[in-house]
């Protein structure tokens, strides 16, 4: 299984909290779908001969900033270079402001089939607060509109962790979610980035960061309200019922290949892991000379397999502790299960079929244990 | 004889000194341009990154003058004051110095203290006005100022630059006709001055030496006089930038001893070589057993190393005698050892090299001077460590080092390097201006905060402007009190200091910010807590950490979260647990990073 990311580096304006490359001038928007075009072209052996692509993904920045010329640029230069005939997911990235009745019809004909909305809240003043473009109501309504455009397979980002955002009324944005039978949730724990408006402002002492008692007060019931309602807590920020799980994603957890295009995309072959340059300018001049912008760092043994711990550990399905075996010394192994059963004695992780999986006390702890897992 | 000259170069850190000192030995063709490097005589690592001189060394170079040969032997010294002793065992194995000073920055504490000791041996100075081509140099008024010091002619000063070797001719032709030729007598009974030696792995200890009078010969039954051993004259001879064997080292000459000496403790700067066969009388004046002026902690992170550092130091103490150590135990870290060094540097030299030459993680404790305490039935104790100190209901009193400080700076600077020294509970004993611009300042100055973080604050006030050199005074009585840190209400020892009462609270309160700031959060509150006997004077908390989790981890996040981890864990590795609390080393010298 092998996935497909396109970056789209541009927004009609920051988040205060993204630090994500974007640019919010379009003016090279146009000229960056042509060398994404062109850097497609460029790397259209990357996967193996006969390697199917299963799952594209469109994400920013805002893809939803796409016209239909340029969104069909795209698609087809993919159509041209990778054989997209087992493509069973292909995710966009839109925000709520963006959705009308013609990029609906743009966006289906164009064989996209998942969409991923950038909603964050349904609080008009806490959106205010993020930066973000759109009001709550403007979200129910892209969401109506998809829903009533054939499409189910929907997925919406939130932020808790907000300062503003109380308990009660991350239970009422949570309720406002089942009744719009939304299948998929990223959820996230508002995270100050020093490269932010937000993070500045930390430093300067403007904002005063969230209670974290209250940020995992609301993380806790998160997870316990959606279990209730038939979701999947399959990843630490991510809900699916069913058969609605990000393919995509789930393939960066499981160290599937993935090639990513565009400014600061990242792809991964199995042991090289490359990054293309952040910054869009410097993107075109390497592409039109025919040179791929990136570095990459080949990974050890070692590095692959901390890799596995820190990715497979932030899933329901853990780490296969018979993986990790196979690859270690039996000195190391004893002392890694050693680790394991420490985690096992205060309730944040147990084994289910030989595979090492976290409580949601901790996921909540996810960096600090796998960092002590690591060999 | 009279073809030799042995003369050593003065001058402060960053004046040249290593820089000349290659372009004299590429002249004399002592070094192909091929086994050229930069800093040619400092052949460790830590030398050459730090850009000073640590050990002596010593490198003959032959020249031909006016038809004649001669051998010039170079005596490199180090130019910290941490280090003062053996420059002085290397100045009196010369018979000339050259006195280098930087074109631009003109003279420095450090380099006047060391031209004093100089001219107390007799020593013919040659003044170098070195780093003539820089833009910002002001040659006539440094000349000024080496004329005010040393009182010479003006056009004696050599114009020189070590960049392009203008000068170095001069220099050379003034080393042969400027320095006289070393005096002694063939014919005496030998006596040869130990300045340094080395270590090496497969011959064991080098030492080098001046053969003041007499001779030494291959094979010969030698006695140290000081340390009263014997041995045996393996192999003697000259040093070039290899040490070259000879069947006899004569008098005047600069040459090495190898005789199967296994530990450096055994060879000491300043003493006297004879042999065995006829010994001389006494042993060649100024010879001092060095004392270590700083003492700290030096405890493996991880308690099982405790062995290995053990092994780790003695084979350090092989090449450097005057690293002192003795076992000792903390209720905190442990059991480590008790070092004493001979300042600062030494004591940071000392730790780098037990991380890189073997790989051990250490904490090197709050360091203190060694203190006098005497107890209500009037016994004498010395206290090496803070939590040595006894009881205070059994205590009469306790007297602390102090030492005399010389800072030369420009006038400019003179209200807040006065008030750094008086804040340092110093006393203004002098004030001389050595030209209209510059000023010496003579302070006596408690020995124990000028431990802490005194130069480098001098450094900051002074704009880099400020040099600053010390020797002891004698021990005074002072009101010191004893304060203890807790972490997590359990006292850590390590952490215990020895404070002025009047500086105790503001010293409580910053230690306790700072300790907060070093250790990490962990899963429960951590209170920190200062005090003086049962009395809390300063408390801070460090929160318990909750989230230890960040919310996405994508495509690109992976190989940055997994460097992270990485280092984190690194980090980890070098903590200590203290009870339940995990403390990094950093947090053991908090007190030296307080502003």
């Amino acid at each position: 299984m092998s996935g497909i990311y396109i970056h789209i580096p541009f927004c009609h304006q920051a988040c205060h909290y993204c630090d994500f490359y974007f640019s919010t001038s379009l003016k090279l928007k146009e000229k960056i779908v042509e060398h994404i075009c062109k850097e497609l072209e460029l790397r259209k052996d990357f996967f193996n001969e006969n390697s199917k692509i299963e799952s594209v993904y469109f994400g920013g920045g805002t893809p939803s900033v796409l016209n239909h010329t340029e969104l069909e640029r795209i698609v087809k230069a993919l159509d041209l270079h990778f054989d997209l005939g087992n493509l069973k997911e292909f995710t966009f990235e839109i925000n709520p402001e963006d959705v009308n009745d013609s990029t609906i019809e743009i966006w289906k004909k164009n064989k996209i089939n998942r969409f991923s909305l950038g909603l964050q809240s349904f609080e008009d003043d806490l959106l205010k607060y993020l930066n973000r473009k759109h009001t709550g109501e403007d979200g129910i309504v892209a969401i109506n509109k998809i829903k009533q455009a054939g499409f189910s397979n929907i997925s919406v980002d939130l932020i808790y962790g907000i300062p503003g955002l109380s308990m009660l009324l991350w239970k009422n944005q949570l309720e406002k979610i089942i009744d719009l039978s939304i299948p998929h949730i990223s959820a996230y724990c508002l995270t100050i980035e020093p490269n932010t408006v937000f993070g500045n402002q930390l430093k300067k002492g403007k904002i005063i960061p969230v209670d974290e008692v209250l940020a995992q007060e609301q993380y806790f019931y998160l997870h316990e309200f959606l279990e209730k309602n038939g979701f999947e807590h399959y990843e630490i920020s991510n809900f699916g019922k069913p058969n609605f799980t990000s393919k995509h994603n789930t393939s960066y957890w499981n160290g599937k290949q993935y090639l990513g295009v565009g400014p600061s995309a990242h792809s991964f072959n199995g042991e090289k892991r490359m990054w293309n340059v952040a910054n869009n300018f410097n993107y075109i001049k390497s592409i039109e000379s025919n040179s791929l912008p990136l570095e990459y760092e080949t990974l050890t043994k070692n590095q692959q397999l901390n890799e596995y711990i820190l990715t497979g550990i932030r899933t329901k399905w853990g780490i296969d502790l018979n993986k990790i075996k196979l690859e270690i010394s039996k000195i190391e192994f004893e002392q890694f299960k050693n680790k394991i059963n420490h985690y096992i004695h205060s309730n944040l992780l147990k084994i289910e079929n030989d595979c090492a999986i976290l409580s949601i006390e901790g996921f909540w702890k996810a960096d600090g244990i796998a960092g002590d897992l690591f060999l | 004889m009279e073809n030799i000259r042995n003369f050593c170069i003065i001058a402060h850190i960053d004046h040249g000194k290593s820089t000349l000192a290659d372009r004299l030995l590429e002249f004399t063709k002592t070094v192909s341009k091929r086994e050229s490097q930069a800093q040619i005589l400092d052949d460790m690592d830590l030398e050459r990154e730090r850009g000073i001189t640590i050990k002596s060394h010593a490198i003959q170079m032959n020249y031909t003058f006016n038809g004649k040969p001669f051998v010039l032997n170079l005596i490199d010294t180090p130019g910290h004051v941490d280090f003062s002793y053996e420059v002085s065992r290397s100045i009196a194995a010369c018979e000339g110095a050259l006195l280098i000073v930087d074109a631009a920055q003109g003279i420095q504490a450090q380099t006047i203290s060391n031209l004093y000791l100089a001219l107390g041996n007799d020593l013919e100075i040659i003044p170098v006005l070195n780093k003539i081509d820089l833009p910002a140099a002001n040659p006539e008024e440094v000349k000024d100022q080496i004329i005010d010091l040393i009182g010479c002619e003006r056009d004696s000063i050599i114009p020189a630059s070590g960049k392009t070797g203008l000068g170095i001719e001069a220099i050379l032709e003034a080393i042969i006709t400027r320095i006289p030729a070393p005096k002694g007598d063939v014919n005496a009974p030998l006596q040869a001055l130990i300045f340094d030696s080395v270590f090496n792995s497969f011959r064991g200890i080098i030492a080098y030496f001046k053969v003041v009078n007499g001779e030494l010969k291959k094979g010969e039954k030698v006695k140290f006089v000081a340390t009263e051993k014997e041995y045996f004259a393996e192999e003697i001879g000259i040093l070039k930038l290899k040490p070259e064997p000879r069947d006899k080292v004569s008098t005047g000459d600069v040459g090495y001893i190898i005789s199967g000496i296994k530990a450096a403790k055994e060879v000491k700067v300043g003493d006297t070589i004879t042999t065995l066969n006829n010994p001389c009388e006494q042993g060649i004046q100024g010879f001092e057993d060095v004392k270590p002026m700083v003492f700290a902690g030096i405890y493996p992170v991880d308690t099982e190393d405790y062995e290995e550092l053990r092994y780790s130091m003695e084979k350090l103490q092989l090449n450097d005698a005057s690293l002192t150590w003795e076992p000792e135990s903390s209720a905190a870290l442990g059991f480590g050892f008790r070092c004493g060094f001979l300042g600062m540097l030494h004591m940071e030299i000392i730790q780098e090299r037990l991380e890189r030459e073997f790989n051990m993680t250490v904490i090197t404790t709050v360091p203190n001077v060694s203190y006098k305490a005497y107890s209500t039935k009037g016994e004498l104790m010395i206290v090496n460590n803070p939590s040595d100190l006894p009881d205070f209901s059994k205590l009469d009193s306790v007297e602390e080092p102090f030492i005399k400080a010389q800072i030369i700076t420009k006038s400019e600077y003179i209200g807040p390097i006065l008030n750094l020294c008086i804040g340092k509970r110093g006393i203004l004993k002098n004030q001389v201006y050595l030209t209209q611009e510059r000023v010496e300042l003579n302070f006596e100055l408690p020995l124990a905060e000028v431990v802490f973080d005194f130069y480098d604050k001098l450094k900051t006030i002074s704009k880099g402007y400020a040099s600053f050199d010390y020797s002891p005074l004698e021990y005074r009585q002072s009101n010191l009190v004893k304060l203890d840190i807790l972490l997590n209400a359990e006292p850590v020892d390590a952490l215990s200091a020895l404070i002025h009462r009047d500086n105790a609270y503001d010293f409580g309160k910053k230690i306790c910010e700072k300790l907060k700031e070093l250790i990490p959060r962990q899963q429960f509150e951590i209170p920190i807590q200062a005090a003086i006997g049962a009395k809390v004077i300063a408390r801070e908390t460090i929160r318990a950490l909750r989230k230890d989790v960040t919310a996405k981890c994508y495509g690109g996040d992976i190989s940055r979260k997994r460097k992270l981890l990485e280092k984190q864990k690194e980090g980890k590795k070098k903590m200590k647990s203290v009870g339940s609390v995990e403390i990094p080393q950093s947090a053991f010298m908090a007190v030296l990073k307080l502003d």
